[in-house]
């Protein structure tokens, strides 16, 4: 039930982590751990406080034509001054506000909908449900906005002349997907499935007594919802909320996809254009500031979210043993649940796959129809086997991806090792230092990392392995998270018992820990090879003609036009991801009460 | 009070359903504390959370007060039964303070007090279970103990006509768990309240309540006062459940007109009180509490009496007012309990005597022969 701190544990402190008897000399040993956390400690520090300060830095540079770090840079506030005096600005910012607000309640709507309907309802179908949900994290956005892009333009897309057609409309529309409020909705879907593992744990682990006992007290279903259910859910849902916040401030690929067509800037997409502009040079000043203010909007609730976080847990400690699951029975209620569940299962699945297919197959994009099936052909991916350019994408994806997963899990365990094991004054603070990575957005790891290693002579820029540090850089703090759970899952105990009879700490962490972390271990690479193969936003920013991936490679056909191809390509990623997606065990890092 | 009558119920699971709790009747008298004790998954909490209206039966009828909750076409909401019900896990609300937890069942009733009516209200009831003053306390930051009688405070605020209380004592430890026993019961003696108790420790059922009815897979086995299960179990079940009986099979010799009853068993006749329907002939169990089998090692004394056997001490357990004691007869191993003074060696050979008065003779039923065989699997 409650768990130990382990600051608070006597069984973990210096003294009981050393055992006198050990044959090797004291002083050694204290040597080993101490480079053990030496060596951690400093490659996070260089890994997300390098970028920082090369951010904050490069803000106060004058960089018109310019690199930060050149001598002919001089120090200068025009920077700020450019940003906080443009009205443009504001509206960026103001967009952002907008989408971010809409994209978060959307989700949240639906999210909540779905694990209350799969974990507390005798919802039929549960389990496909459920499947389905985490099966659409194996969409990746940028290929969502592709998709909703064919299936929301206002003149043919599919949804679109479907209905003109049904209520015999003429023109355009009714939806523009080109626009705020498709954005919106795109990314609210794409959200889904995150925000679901977020929260559904929380239901489940809702002790059901708590509700019967506000039944038995005389409260209707209406008070007990209000009263019990959303209120003792709060914790969890608030922290999935702020936890999400960043996730909307930080995303790129629907922008980019959507966005910037109907000339809508969120504050991704401006730090990338001041990075990758259109036409001109790149200006990283003025993306710095930009980047800078980002920081500051994601990292107060970041704060906000370590209080909630301690509050969930105190929440958590008091379910009782003696809970059974009664269900709700949804009654009369069922069909429209079932039907609701289906329109979501079909915007978020369905729709996109089946369009992305369709398009894949057709010569040119045209409407679904029985004349159109006459030209299905196979043309789209011969050529893509044929250019060179995809296979060598698709194995510097795969390499990225296993790479990332490897360095990712491996830094957030040794971190998630001292965070939780080793208490010294300054882990808490190695904890948040490693959190911070999850409030830097993609735009600003990316475009940090390319500017240190513009100037750091080691000659990665250009290759994957500058998109490898800076996706393993950005993945940290998922990693540490889902680690520090599952290390503290694991009994002190246990360990001790491995040292009472007899074992050296190097027998014990590997006869006894690491057979008992390598599960969540490989799910944890799962999932970061999973989110590093569909990211687009590193991608983009770092690669380059030498080491194009995936994803980068669908977009720039995409954003040439060239349709057809970009969806074959988008069926390649998605045949990866939907499989890796079901494969996914539920993951610590997500829903797990903790 | 509260009638129960032939209820059932069968959960549908995956393969088929599964009978829970199989045709019951029992009835409690105004003010009663009465408990229902079995082992776990026997239906106890199926049993209470029908009368409570968290579980919709099968079939049965259940009324309380006068007012039927449960019949053919009569289904009584939960929110609509007016009763009071302390869960196992206390299910004490986390995101609200001692004072809002008690008053909830107060602002979510249709008549509504005032507030002060509810200060007062919420204050007395807290005072009654010895949490007075905790008003302001996160619910939370109470110790397991107070937890529990906030949820007896929150089950009674409302003054209800009855009581439930599922396992209330279980998730406490050893000591406080001993003491809770007597604050509850003189807290329901206090208030008068019909109580339905639910437990799977003998202890609790006995000390505590006027009436017990043993539960077994779904049926009742006996009702009856704590004395009266406890002395004269109606069945072998019973009889081994409560008190944990030395048990000892046979067959029906003779069958005296006074009651008395001679059975053939594996040490040889026992003579004892028959209890039930028994049957010349027929299979059946005597059974006999630990602290009713005698020792000695005087064979003169022993000599003048019935049911007197050679046994060995083989281990002697002392456990503070008595010593427990198991004693080899033949092939048999038995347990006796004596008090802590006199104690014997292991190794010594003693008479040991089952008073005629003390042995009771059931007729075996197939739980007795399931007990049985569980505990040869034991040994
Ligand atoms: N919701 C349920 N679904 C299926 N079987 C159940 C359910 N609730 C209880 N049971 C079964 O019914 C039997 C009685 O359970 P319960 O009333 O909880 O027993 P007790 O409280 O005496 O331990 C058990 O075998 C249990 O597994
Ligand atoms: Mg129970």
């Amino acid at each position: 039930m409650t768990k130990v701190d382990p600051a608070h544990d006597p069984a973990v402190t210096l003294e009981n982590q050393i055992p006198d008897s050990d044959d090797k000399p004291r002083r050694i040993r204290i040597t080993g751990r101490g480079l053990y956390m030496f060596g951690t400690v400093a490659l996070l520090v260089y890994l997300i406080l390098g970028p920082l300060g090369v951010l904050i830095f490069s803000s106060f540079k004058k960089t018109e034509g310019t690199l930060p770090f050149e001598a002919a840079s001089e120090w200068t506030l025009e920077n700020y001054q450019d940003v906080f005096l443009s009205t443009s600005t504001y509206e960026v910012m103001g967009n952002t506000a907008i989408y971010a607000a809409g994209a978060l309640i959307l989700s949240f709507t639906i999210a909540i909908a779905l694990a209350w309907l799969v974990e507390r309802t005798d919802m039929p179908g549960r389990t496909t449900i459920y499947i389905l949900v985490i099966a659409a994290l194996g969409i990746p956005a940028v290929i969502a906005g592709i998709s909703w892009g064919l299936l929301g333009n206002p003149r043919i897309g599919v949804v679109n002349v479907f209905i003109r057609d049904l209520f015999g409309m003429e023109g355009q529309g009714p939806f523009n997907v080109f626009s705020l409020f498709g954005m919106i909705v795109v990314q609210a879907i794409t959200m889904v499935p995150v925000t679901f593992l977020l929260i559904a744990g929380a239901f489940r682990a809702m002790d059901a007594s708590l509700e019967e006992a506000s039944v038995v007290s005389g409260g209707s279903f209406r008070q007990t919802t209000s009263r019990i259910t959303l209120p003792v859910l709060a914790p969890a849902i608030l922290s999935a909320f702020i936890y999400q916040i960043v996730t909307v401030v930080e995303s790129f690929d629907i922008p980019l996809v959507l966005g910037l067509r109907a000339g809508i800037s969120v504050l991704s997409t401006q730090v990338f254009l001041e990075v990758i502009p259109v036409g001109g040079l790149p200006n990283y000043g003025v993306a710095s500031t930009f980047s800078v203010l980002m920081l500051v909007l994601a990292l107060g609730p970041l704060i906000y979210y370590q209080r909630i976080i301690a509050r969930a847990e105190r929440y958590s400690t008091v379910t009782g043993k003696d809970y059974r699951r009664k269900r709700y029975s949804l009654g009369k209620w069922k069909p429209l649940a079932i039907g609701g569940v289906f329109v979501y299962i079909l915007l978020a699945l369905i729709l996109p796959l089946g369009i992305l297919l369709w398009t894949s197959l057709i010569p040119f994009y045209q409407i679904p129809s029985a004349a159109a099936m006459e030209m299905v052909s196979l043309k789209a991916y011969r050529e893509m086997f044929e250019s060179p350019f995809f296979l060598e994408s698709l194995w510097n994806t795969l390499a990225v991806g296993v790479s990332v997963a490897i360095a990712a899990m491996l830094i957030g365990m040794m971190t998630a090792w001292i965070v939780v094991r080793m208490s010294t004054k300054w882990s808490k603070g190695l904890d948040v230092l490693a959190y911070t990575p999850h409030a830097m957005p993609g735009v600003i790891i990316g475009t940090s990392i390319l500017l240190i290693y513009l100037v750091f002579p080691i000659g990665i820029h250009g290759t994957i392995w500058i998109i490898v540090i800076a996706l393993a850089t950005q993945y940290t703090s998922l990693s540490t998270r889902s680690m520090n759970g599952s290390i503290s899952q694991i009994q002190v105990g246990l360990e001790e018992a491995g040292e009472v009879s007899g074992a050296s700490q190097s027998q014990i962490f590997r006869k006894i820990l690491l057979p008992l972390i390598f599960p969540p271990f490989i799910n944890g690479m799962l999932l970061i090879f999973l989110l590093a193969i569909r990211n687009l936003t590193l991608a983009l920013i770092l690669s380059s003609p030498d080491s194009v991936l995936l994803s980068v490679l669908i977009f720039t056909r995409w954003d040439a036009g060239q349709t057809e191809e970009a969806a074959a390509l988008g069926m390649v990623m998605v045949t990866i991801t939907l499989i890796l997606a079901v494969f996914l065990r539920r993951s610590t890092a997500f829903g797990e009460p903790r | 009070m509260i009638s129960v009558s032939n209820l059932v119920k069968e959960f549908e699971v995956d393969d088929g359903s599964k009978v829970a709790v199989d045709g019951i009747s029992f009835d409690l008298a105004e003010g009663e504390f009465f408990t229902l004790l079995g082992p776990s998954g026997c239906g106890k909490t199926t049993t209470l959370r029908s009368i409570a209206g968290l579980e919709k039966p099968t079939s049965g009828t259940i009324s309380i007060d006068g007012r039927k909750v449960f019949e053919d076409r009569v289904l009584v909401p939960a929110n609509r039964r007016e009763l009071g019900m302390v869960f196992q896990s206390y299910a004490v609300w986390p995101h609200m303070s001692v004072f809002d937890n008690v008053a909830f069942p107060l602002t979510v009733a249709k008549e509504r007090l005032t507030k002060t009516a509810i200060r007062k209200r919420v204050h007395e009831t807290l005072e009654l279970v010895d949490l007075g003053g905790l008003e302001d306390r996160m619910s939370t930051q109470l110790s397991g103990g107070q937890q529990q009688r906030l949820s007896v405070a929150r089950a009674l605020v409302r003054q209800p006509k009855l009581l439930l209380l599922d396992e209330p004592l279980s998730n406490l430890d050893a000591k406080l768990r001993e003491r809770m026993r007597t604050e509850l019961r003189v807290i329901q003696q206090r208030v008068g309240i019909t109580t339905l108790f639910v437990t799977h420790d003998q202890l609790e059922a006995l000390s505590m309540s006027d009436r017990v009815a043993v539960m077994n897979d779904g049926h009742i086995e006996q009702v009856g006062e704590p004395q009266e299960v406890y002395h004269d179990p109606a069945t072998a079940f019973v009889a081994h459940f409560i008190g944990g009986a030395n048990m000892f099979e046979g067959v029906v010799e003779s069958i005296e007109s006074d009651g008395s009853a001679v059975i053939n068993t594996e040490l040889g006749p026992i003579l004892g009180r028959g209890l039930h329907g028994l049957q010349v002939g027929g299979k059946a169990v005597a059974a006999i509490h630990l602290e009713d089998v005698q020792l000695t090692t005087d064979a003169a004394s022993a000599a003048t009496r019935n049911n007197v056997f050679d046994g060995t001490i083989t281990l002697s357990l002392f456990n503070g007012p008595s010593i427990n004691y198991i004693v080899r007869i033949g092939p048999l191993e038995i347990e006796a309990q004596l008090g802590g003074y006199d104690a014997y060696e292991n190794g010594t050979q003693v008479k040991v005597v089952f008073p005629k008065r003390f042995i009771r003779i059931l007729s075996e039923d197939n739980a007795a022969a399931e007990i049985a065989k569980e505990d040869k699997a034991d040994q």
